[in-house]
């Protein structure tokens, strides 16, 4: 049996990358600052796929009385999903390396 | 909740477990909310606002249904059973109902070419019976003796939705140039290949060009093909419910017959009777009927199991 390894696609990337600075965001404020890299329609779904792997977590927003309407959800990356994306960052520059040579 | 999006989010409700609604939906219609109070502007540009955040969801629960299409591994089983059985029925029905035009009466002089073409000039007529017939077996071979859930209910939906599209489709382009080529042919054969110009008659006529006719028989074939355009999701309501109590093969199969047949006769009977009621409500009897009562089988379905539907997506 191979041995199985996590593995990011562009989209969670991206969403990782923008959450790696340790602050939470909403979805549409990520496809804002994405700049054009995630889309409305994939970007909760994304964060949803993300979120069952324990790339990231999740709260709803504490709302306040004059916004009105549903909370907003906020992600963040977690440590796991950090830890990820810092490897598979250093592991990408190996390969750089090794194959630019 | 008030607000832009609020009945979407009673609509996904309906077809969602809690955790999806949290997770997927709850997040997108409170942005859209949020961008819409934030917008300044004209109404147009609010308008705006609310279109792409609409679009946005669309493809957002398009894209989840893909994902997790079928819900569990045997709730998938099935529904893949399904659609198997389903295009395996409609391709025999299809070859039954096409066939016998040619077996028995047409026979061209001028090769195997035009007979041919014949031969494909009849499948058209043939699919907006047999794909809601199709759709029919194969939901009833799927599946039998279960407990019905929310995920069946929906795949069911999936299934008969896009065969009412693929019905629309052909009664809309199939079989007016289906129709009119069959007649072509035909006329082109009595007159030793001189081309003689006919005008469509109401079969050789789609939604759109039954649609600029004002004439009784025009309007009351353009009911008639938009309640068979839709058949399909009445007939596979029905037997997602009547399949759930059957597990006799025998029985089920009596049971599709008798369906059927209760379904065209009813549809012929109200549309020969159109001039005692309005064409539109007429022509949809048959769907009505079919559909309420495939709804009140499942639901009486849930009652006896569960006491409350089980939820699957």
């Amino acid at each position: 049996m191979r041995d199985w390894v996590p593995t990011l696609s562009a989209k969670e990337h991206v969403i990782l990358e923008l959450l790696g600075k340790s602050r939470e965001m909403y979805g549409l404020e990520l496809v804002t600052e994405s700049g054009g890299a995630l889309k409305r329609g994939t970007v909760y779904v994304t964060l949803g796929r993300m979120e069952e792997k324990g790339y990231v977590t999740s709260r709803a927003e504490e709302a306040s009385p004059a916004q009105g309407g549903l909370p907003r959800r906020l992600y963040q990356s977690t440590p796991y999903g950090r830890e990820l994306l810092a490897m598979l960052a250093s592991a990408r520059r190996r390969l750089a390396l090794r194959f630019a040579r | 909740m008030s607000g832009p999006g609020s009945w979407l989010r009673a609509f996904a409700v309906l077809l969602f477990r809690p955790p999806t609604i949290e997770r997927l939906i709850d997040p997108i219609i409170s942005d859209l909310q949020i961008e819409y109070n934030a917008t300044l502007g004209g109404s147009w540009r609010r308008r705006g606002v609310l279109l792409r955040a609409y679009c946005g969801f669309w493809k957002a629960l398009a894209i989840h249904t893909v994902l997790s299409v079928g819900g569990g591994s045997a709730e998938r089983n099935e529904f893949r059973r399904a659609i198997a059985f389903s295009c395996l029925a409609c391709a025999i029905g299809t070859v039954l109902l096409a066939l016998p035009p040619l077996v028995n009466g047409i026979r061209l002089p001028t090769g195997k070419t035009h007979q041919l073409m014949l031969a494909l000039t009849l499948i058209p007529q043939a699919l907006p019976i047999s794909i809601p017939v199709g759709v029919c077996i194969g939901i009833m071979s799927a599946g039998c003796g279960r407990t019905l859930t929310r995920r069946h209910l929906l795949n069911t939906l999936m299934i008969g939705f896009t065969a009412a599209c693929v019905v629309w489709v052909v009664l809309e382009w199939g079989v007016p140039l289906g129709n009119q080529t069959f007649r072509d042919i035909v006329i082109a054969e009595v007159t030793d290949g001189r081309v003689v110009h006919i005008e469509p008659g109401l079969n050789e006529l789609g939604f759109s060009g039954l649609a600029r006719r004002k004439d009784v028989a025009a309007v009351r074939h353009y009911h008639l093909l938009w309640a068979l355009s839709f058949a399909a999701i009445p007939l596979a309501m029905f037997t997602l419910a009547a399949g759930a109590r059957l597990r006799h093969p025998v029985s089920r199969g009596s049971v599709i017959l008798l369906m059927l047949f209760a379904y065209y006769v009813l549809l012929w009977v109200s549309h020969s009777s159109l001039r005692h009621g309005a064409p539109i409500l007429v022509t949809w009897a048959p769907n009505v009927v079919f559909l309420t009562a495939g709804l009140m089988l499942v639901w009486r379905q849930w009652a006896v199991h569960t006491g409350a539907p089980r939820i699957g997506v």
